[in-house]
C-alpha cells in the first residue's frame, strides 16, 4: 500500500497526471459541455509545476481522452463518413474528413494545454506570494 | 514571478479565451462549432445506420410487430392489425425522415419562426392566410365529431393516432434528434393528427395553389381578349386527351387559334367596370410581385414547368402476362431526402404496398392486393381571386353591399421567444392578402380595393378517408366511393385492379361558379380575378362526382395521362366548353406514350421500363423536318456555310433521341428557342409584356409553323422588310449556331454536348450545398416521357440549364407478375445524411435501374432471410 499512502509524492509525475486527467477528459465527453476540460487541466498544470510539462500534460490527455471519444463514437455509430460531409461543405472537399478530426483533436489539445499552462502559472504565482514556498509538499512526512 | 512569465501567462490567457469563444458561440450561421464537433452530444453520435437487430417493448400494442428492412433500406412490416403496423410504420418514418417531415408541418402551419427565427414572421404570416392550419384543425374536429358516429372514421381516427404514437416514441426514446435538428439548433414537438391531416394542404398548396390569376389580369389587358385566346385559351392544339371516350380533336376547328397580331386588336377588360380596371390591375401587378418574393413562390417558379407527370394502365389484351399493367412516375422538384418514402405494410387480409408521404399513414399511390393506382396532376382550377372595394379597414363591400370583416386570430412564436399577434382577414369568399403590400416599402401602394382568394383548401376536406379507402379497395366500386372523398390537389387517377380493369379519371373537386353576372361566360372559368363587391364569380357548390370525366376499359386497351387535356370536345362542349383545367401541358409526352403504346403487343416490365426512361423528342420530330425543308429550299441568294451543311446534314440523321452525350439536342432546342423568340418577340416588345416569351406553348409554335395561315406571325412588325416563315427559321437556326459557335470556343459542332448544357441536381433539403448531390449530365427534356427541365436560352445569350426536378418516383406493377413488379425513387430511403441509404437508389435512378418491390412475400415467414439487412421487433411485453 506503499503507492497509495505516498500518493502525494506521485501525484507530480507527469505520467499519472496525464493517465487520471486523459481518465477525467474521457468522462467529460458524456456531458455536452466542451470547454469544462479547462477546469482539470487547470489543476494538473497546477500540479505538474514546470512549464513544459504543464502544457503537454494538458495538451496529451485531451488528446487522449478525445482520441479515444471520436474512436469509440465513429465506430459505434458508422459516423466517420458525416466528416466527409463536412467538410464538403466548408472546404468544398468531400475527401479530407479526417481533417476535421484532426483539427478537432489539436484544438482540444490547445485548450488543454494552454489551461494547463495556466494552472502553472498559477502555481508560480502561489509560490511568489506564499513567504513559505510549498517545499513542504515535496518532501513527504512519514 | 519573472515578466517573462507574466507575459506568456498572459498570452496564454488571451489565446485561451479566444478559442473558448471561437468554438462556443455560433459563427456565420453556423451553430457553434465546439457543439458541433467537439465530444458530448457532437454530430459523431448520430446513429448513422440501422442495427442489425433491435427490440423494442411497447405495451400499447395488441400483437407483436416485425419490421424487416430489405437492401435498401425500406421497411417491410408485418403484424396481425393495423392499429399495430401502423404504429411500426410511424416509428421508421420517424428513424429515416423526421426533419422532413418537420420542415413540412412547420411551413404548412406556419410555425417557421419557432424553427428559424424571427425574420420568418412573414412567411409564418403567408402561409397562415392560406388557411392551410385553419382547416387542418377544422378538419381534425371535424374527424373527431364524425368518429362518434361513423365507425370508418373512428376507425381513421384511431390508425391516424397510433400512427403519432409511433412518430412519437421516436422522438422521446432517440438519444439524439438527426443532424439537421443540431445544425438548425433546434428540438422536436410532438407529432399530432393535425399534423397529418396537413398534409393533405402542403401537397394541395405544392400542385394547386397559384397566383397567376393576379398576373393574367395584366396580360390580358396588355394583349387583348383575341390574343389572349390565342395563347391560353383552351382547348391547345395537338392534345390528345387523357379519357378517350369524348371524342378527339383532330377535327376540331380550332377558332381560337385563328388570330394574328393586329395593332388595331382590342384592348379590352374582361370586366363589367372598365372604369377602375387600371387602377386593379395595377394593385395586382404589385401584389403578384410582392407575393412572388415568398421563398416559397420563388421555389414554385424555379419549379414551375417542372409539375408534371406520367401514368399509364393497359389491359391484359396488350400484355404479355394477359392481365393489367400500370405505371406511374410522377415529377416534382428533387430533394435529398426525396419527397417519397417506400414501405411495404402487412396486417392479414391487408397486404399494401406503396409510396407514402412522410408523416401520411397510407399510401398516396400505391397497391394492395386487389387494386393499384397511379396519380398525376389534373390542374383542374382550384383558386380563384376576388377584389373588393374597401369601405375602411375594417369594411368592404360584398355583392353591393357593405360588409365587416371577419378574423381569424393567431399567434407567432419565434425561436428568440417573441410573441407577434397575426390577425387573418377575411372575405366572405376567403383571406385577404393586399395587406401584405402595406408591410412592404418597396411596393407600398395605397390599396382602394382589397384582394382575396378562395381556394378548394379553404373547406373541410377528406383526402386521409380517400387515402384509407383506396388502401382497403378490393374492386372498381370500392375505389369510386373512395374517389368521392378526394377532394385536392386534383390528380388524374389511373387504375389496374386483380379482375382485369383498366380505369383512369381526373379526381378532385371543381367549384361551380356563378356566372350570371359576368358579360362574357368564358371569364368565369376562373382566369381571373373576380369583381366581389359586384358579386361575380360566387362558388355555388361543386360539380357532382358522376360528371367528372372517366374512362373504364376503353377499347384501345390503354389509358394515358401526362397533365394532358382531361377530356374530348363532346365533354367540353356538355360543360360550358371548358374541362375546368386551368392549364395543362404542352401534349408532347402524352402524344409519345400514345405513339408506343397503340399497336403494343406482349407488354412486359421490361418493356415498360423503356418507355419510362424514354428520351425521344417527339417535338423533335416535328420540328426538325420544317427546319431541314426549309433549309433545303433556300434560294441562291442565301449562302449556307459548309459546317450548316454537316450539322443540317448530322439532323437529318437524327434518331431524335435527347441523348446527354449527343450534340443534335444542343442544337434542336436552342433553335427552338431562339425560333420562338424571333416569331413572337416584336409582337410582345409591342404589348410590352416580353416576359411572358418562355411561357408560350412549344406546341403553338408547332401549329404557327404547320399552318400556313398564321404566317403573318413570322413578319416583324418592328422593320420595313417582310420576313417569312423561310426566312425566320433560316435566321433563328443562323443566330442559334454562331451563338454556340461562340459559346463552345470552336469546338468541333460534335463537342456541343447536351449534357454539357442541361445538367441535373439533386439539392438536400437544407440548402447546405455539402450535402447536394450533382450536377450530373442530363438525358432527355421537358418534352420527353423522362424529363429533366430548363431552357438554355435567356436573355440573349445562352445559359445553362439546372434541373432542380423530374420523375420523383417511377413504378410498374404487373398484375400478372406481381412478383417482379420494381420501383425507384432519386434519393433514398433513410433521409439520415451519410446513411447507405441516403441516396443509394439515385445512384440506381441515375443509371436507369429499378429495384424488385417485394410485394408478394406477404407474411413474416415467407420473407427471404438474405434480402433482411436489418430486424426491428416491436414486443408486446406479455408476450
Amino acid at each position: 500500500m506503499g503507492i497509495l499512502k505516498n500518493w502525494q509524492i506521485y501525484i507530480h509525475h507527469p505520467l499519472v497526471l496525464l493517465g487520471l486527467n486523459s481518465t477525467i477528459i474521457g468522462l467529460l465527453t458524456l456531458i455536452p459541455f466542451w470547454q469544462l476540460i479547462v477546469i482539470p487541466c487547470l489543476i494538473v498544470g497546477w500540479l505538474a509545476q514546470k512549464g513544459s510539462k504543464s502544457f503537454f500534460t494538458g495538451f496529451l490527455s485531451t488528446v487522449f481522452g478525445w482520441g479515444i471519444y471520436y474512436l469509440i463514437t465513429l465506430l459505434r455509430h458508422d459516423s466517420a463518413v458525416l466528416a466527409n460531409y463536412f467538410t464538403n461543405l466548408l472546404f468544398g472537399n468531400f475527401s479530407i474528413g479526417w481533417i476535421i478530426l484532426l483539427l478537432s483533436l489539436l484544438i482540444g489539445g490547445l485548450v488543454g494545454g494552454l489551461s494547463g499552462y495556466l494552472g502553472y502559472i498559477g502555481y508560480e504565482f502561489r509560490k511568489r506570494m506564499n513567504l513559505e514556498p510549498h517545499t513542504q509538499i515535496n518532501t513527504p512526512k512519514n | 514571478m519573472k515578466r517573462s512569465e507574466i507575459f506568456k501567462g498572459g498570452s496564454a490567457f488571451v489565446v485561451l479565451i479566444i478559442l473558448l469563444e471561437v468554438f462556443s458561440f455560433p459563427l456565420m450561421g453556423f451553430p457553434p462549432l465546439g457543439s458541433l464537433f467537439f465530444p458530448g452530444n457532437s454530430v459523431w453520435e448520430n446513429q448513422i445506420d440501422l442495427e442489425a437487430k433491435s427490440i423494442i417493448e411497447e405495451s400499447s400494442l395488441t400483437h407483436s410487430v416485425t419490421v424487416y428492412r430489405d437492401q435498401y433500406g425500406i421497411p417491410h412490416i408485418f403484424g396481425k392489425k393495423e392499429s399495430d403496423v401502423i404504429f411500426a410504420l410511424g416509428y421508421t418514418m420517424a428513424q429515416d425522415r423526421l426533419f422532413m417531415m418537420e420542415m413540412a408541418r412547420s411551413i404548412t402551419r406556419g410555425n417557421m419562426s419557432s424553427l428559424l427565427g424571427s425574420n420568418m414572421i412573414e412567411v409564418d404570416k403567408y402561409n397562415l392566410a392560406m388557411l392551410k392550419d385553419y382547416y387542418s384543425v377544422k378538419t381534425y374536429q371535424a374527424l373527431v365529431k364524425g368518429a362518434q358516429t361513423d365507425p370508418e372514421l373512428a376507425t381513421i381516427l384511431m390508425q391516424l393516432e397510433r400512427f403519432c404514437d409511433g412518430v412519437n416514441y421516436f422522438i422521446e426514446h432517440t438519444t439524439l434528434l438527426p443532424l439537421e435538428f443540431q445544425l438548425l439548433e433546434i428540438s422536436m414537438q410532438p407529432w399530432t393528427v393535425v399534423d397529418t391531416l396537413c398534409m393533405a394542404k402542403y401537397m394541395a398548396e405544392d400542385l394547386t395553389w397559384s397566383i397567376e390569376d393576379l398576373y393574367h389580369y395584366e396580360f390580358l389587358q396588355k394583349i387583348g381578349i383575341e390574343a389572349y385566346n390565342f395563347f391560353l385559351a383552351h382547348p391547345r392544339p395537338y392534345q390528345i386527351p387523357i379519357c378517350p371516350n369524348y371524342g378527339n380533336y383532330s377535327d376540331f376547328t380550332f377558332e381560337h387559334l385563328n388570330y394574328t397580331f393586329s395593332s388595331e386588336g382590342s384592348k379590352g377588360s374582361p370586366a363589367s367596370n372598365n372604369e377602375v380596371i387600371s387602377m386593379i390591375s395595377m394593385e395586382m401587378r404589385l401584389l403578384y410581385k410582392k407575393l412572388s418574393q415568398f421563398p416559397q413562390e420563388q421555389q414554385r417558379e424555379e419549379l414551375g414547368s417542372i409539375l408534371g407527370s406520367n401514368n399509364w394502365v393497359v389491359d391484359g389484351n396488350l400484355t404479355a402476362s394477359g392481365r393489367p399493367i400500370i405505371c406511374n412516375d410522377m415529377h416534382l422538384g428533387w430533394n435529398l431526402p426525396g419527397i417519397w418514402y417506400q414501405a411495404h405494410v402487412v396486417a392479414p387480409p391487408l397486404n399494401l404496398w406503396g409510396f407514402f408521404l412522410p408523416g401520411v399513414p397510407y399510401p398516396l399511390v400505391g397497391q394492395n392486393s386487389y387494386v393499384s393506382w397511379g396519380f398525376t396532376n389534373t390542374y383542374f382550377d382550384s383558386i380563384d381571386w376576388y377584389y373588393y372595394q374597401e369601405i375602411n379597414s375594417t369594411h368592404y363591400v360584398h355583392d353591393g353591399e357593405i360588409t365587416p370583416y371577419e378574423y381569424i386570430p393567431y399567434r407567432i412564436s419565434t425561436k428568440e421567444g417573441e410573441n407577434v399577434e397575426y390577425n387573418i382577414k377575411i372575405t366572405k369568399e376567403g383571406p385577404v392578402f393586399s395587406d401584405f403590400l402595406d408591410n412592404s416599402s418597396e411596393y407600398s401602394f395605397s390599396a382602394d380595393y382589397a384582394i382575396a382568394c378562395q381556394w378548394i383548401a379553404h373547406n373541410v376536406s377528406w383526402e386521409l378517408r380517400a387515402f384509407y379507402n383506396y388502401a382497403h379497395a378490393q374492386n372498381r366500386a370500392d375505389f369510386d366511393i373512395a374517389s368521392t372523398y378526394f377532394w385536392l390537389p386534383s390528380q388524374n387517377h389511373a387504375y389496374a385492379d386483380v379482375w382485369g380493369n383498366i380505369a383512369i379519371r381526373p379526381t378532385g373537386k371543381i367549384p361551380i361558379r356563378d356566372t350570371s353576372k359576368l358579360s362574357d361566360p368564358k371569364m368565369g372559368y376562373g382566369q381571373f380575378p373576380f369583381n366581389g363587391s359586384a358579386g361575380e364569380g360566387k362558388w355555388l357548390g361543386w360539380l357532382p362526382f358522376d360528371e367528372l370525366p372517366v374512362s373504364l376499359n376503353p377499347e384501345q386497351h390503354y389509358l394515358v395521362s401526362a397533365n394532358q387535356i382531361a377530356a374530348g370536345p363532346e365533354y367540353m362542349t356538355a360543360h360550358g366548353n371548358q374541362t375546368y383545367q386551368t392549364y395543362y401541358s404542352n401534349g408532347y409526352r402524352a402524344r409519345r406514350i400514345n405513339q408506343l403504346l397503340t399497336n403494343a403487343t406482349n407488354l412486359t416490365i421490361d418493356s415498360m421500363k423503356h418507355i419510362q426512361l424514354d428520351t425521344y423528342s417527339i417535338k423533335a420530330e416535328n420540328f426538325i423536318p420544317i427546319l431541314l425543308n426549309e433549309m433545303s429550299n433556300l434560294s441562291n441568294n442565301f449562302e449556307i456555310p459548309f459546317n450548316e451543311q454537316q450539322i443540317l446534314q448530322g439532323l437529318s440523321n437524327w434518331d431524335y433521341q435527347m441523348d446527354a452525350a449527343s450534340w443534335e439536342p444542343t442544337i434542336f432546342k436552342l433553335w427552338v428557342e431562339i425560333l420562338k423568340e424571333e416569331i413572337f418577340l416584336d409582337e410582345f416588345m409591342e404589348w410590352n409584356t416580353i416576359e411572358f416569351i418562355p411561357y408560350i406553348s412549344d406546341a403553338l409554335v408547332e401549329y404557327v409553323l404547320k399552318n400556313p395561315r398564321l404566317d403573318e406571325w413570322f413578319d416583324n412588325i418592328s422593320s420595313a422588310t417582310h420576313e417569312n416563315r423561310q426566312l425566320t427559321v433560316y435566321q433563328s437556326f443562323n443566330k442559334a449556331i454562331s451563338t454556340l459557335q461562340n459559346y463552345f470556343a470552336n469546338q468541333p459542332y460534335i463537342d456541343w454536348k447536351w449534357g454539357s448544357l442541361h445538367i441535373n441536381k439533386f439539392n438536400h433539403l437544407t440548402g447546405l450545398s455539402g450535402f447536394d448531390y450533382g450536377p450530373v449530365p442530363a438525358n432527355g427534356s421537358a418534352d420527353t416521357i423522362n424529363p429533366s427541365y430548363g431552357n438554355i436560352w435567356q436573355n440573349n445569350e445562352i445559359s445553362q440549364a439546372v434541373s432542380l426536378g423530374g420523375a420523383s418516383e417511377r413504378w410498374i406493377c404487373d398484375w400478372g407478375r406481381l412478383n417482379e413488379s420494381v420501383s425507384i425513387i432519386p434519393s433514398g430511403q433513410r433521409g439520415v445524411i451519410g446513411s447507405e441509404h441516403f441516396m443509394d437508389q439515385l445512384m440506381l435512378f441515375l443509371a436507369g435501374d429499378y429495384h424488385l418491390n417485394y410485394f408478394t412475400y406477404d407474411n413474416v415467414d415467407n420473407f427471404p432471410p438474405n434480402l433482411v439487412e436489418s430486424v426491428l421487433i416491436f414486443s408486446k411485453e406479455a408476450e
